[in-house]
């Protein structure tokens, strides 16, 4: 396996991110990496585990105080099981779009995980993506290897149905 | 009387989202974390008018607990519904071949949550 040019798949979480906060009328807005946040406001972080024939990998998932209340405004359950749910939600949405691009992953639970200076390591892997929100910070970064000659498809592939919506209900 | 719904989900903060949704709307609400107690919460009873049920869980996932349902004999015409992070039409196929009435894709819209139960418990009610 080999780590690939991560811009495809730093874009798909990105948008992914976008969606999902906006879901939750939080308006999320990139910011530099050196606005990554102090490391005692980031307490707690939700990592979610995902494998499968072309990729594996592990998302993670590190916000501030303020997103968390924001979109749990009723304060139900603990930070901790609010942001691993947050990052299961998000995994939820990379994981449906890569299955239309064809690429088939399955994912964990969610785990929390919480220490002391919780960020990528610098040199090695690559920077987390930050985010404004809530007068806070939402921080996510994937770190995945690929099989080797695997390559992210860059278009939904015509002979994949698309995944149910998020936020849509069925009723059979 | 108040239709009872049980919600199974990992998460707590989850299973108490929807517990509010439902109680503001007069429902009562039974909670399991995992699908073992989902099981335990839906063999042997009656008084259940929905289930909703996440998929990927601990221990036993959700659509592992309907395949054991079918097997051990769930309370008759008791709908199911799956409340999940997952879309794949095949998932979706699978739930349904297994017996599931409803699929809820999070994160989820009250209004359509209590769409969906309401047309379905009082379907079975």
């Amino acid at each position: 396996m080999k780590n690939p040019d991560n811009r495809p798949i730093d874009d798909l979480v990105f948008d992914c991110c976008r969606e999902l906060f906006a879901a939750y009328e939080l308006d999320v807005s990139p910011r530099d990496r050196s606005d990554f946040p102090a490391t005692e406001e980031l307490a707690v972080c939700g990592v979610m585990g995902f494998g499968g024939k072309s990729m594996r990998g592990a998302l993670v998932l590190a916000t501030t105080r303020e997103p968390l209340e924001h979109t749990n405004p009723n304060g139900f359950g603990s930070q901790r099981d609010w942001v691993c749910e947050l990052a299961n939600q998000l995994m939820g949405r990379v994981k449906n779009r890569l299955v239309a691009l064809g690429v088939e992953i399955h994912l964990a639970t969610p785990a929390g995980l919480s220490g002391e200076n919780l960020s990528p390591a610098p040199g090695k892997l690559r920077a987390p993506q930050v985010f404004a929100a809530a007068n806070g910070f939402v921080c996510v970064w994937i770190d995945c290897e690929f099989m080797d000659g695997f390559e992210l498809p860059a278009a939904p592939s015509p002979e994949v149905e698309p995944a149910i919506a998020e936020g849509e209900a069925l009723v059979f | 009387m108040a239709k009872k719904i049980l919600i199974i989900d990992d998460s707590a903060t989850v299973r108490q989202q929807v517990r509010k949704v439902l109680v503001d709307a007069s429902f009562e609400v039974v909670e399991a974390a995992d699908g073992v107690e989902g099981l335990d919460a839906i063999v042997g009873r009656q008084d259940l008018a929905a289930v909703l049920c996440d998929v990927n869980m601990p221990r036993m996932g959700g659509l592992e607990m309907l395949e054991m349902l079918n097997a051990k004999g769930r309370p008759a015409g008791l709908p199911i519904v799956m409340l999940t992070t997952e879309g794949q039409p095949a998932l979706v196929q699978k739930a349904k071949a297994a017996g599931a009435k409803g699929w809820i894709v999070k994160p989820f819209k009250a209004e359509l949550l209590l769409a969906t139960i309401r047309k379905l418990a009082i379907m079975e009610g």
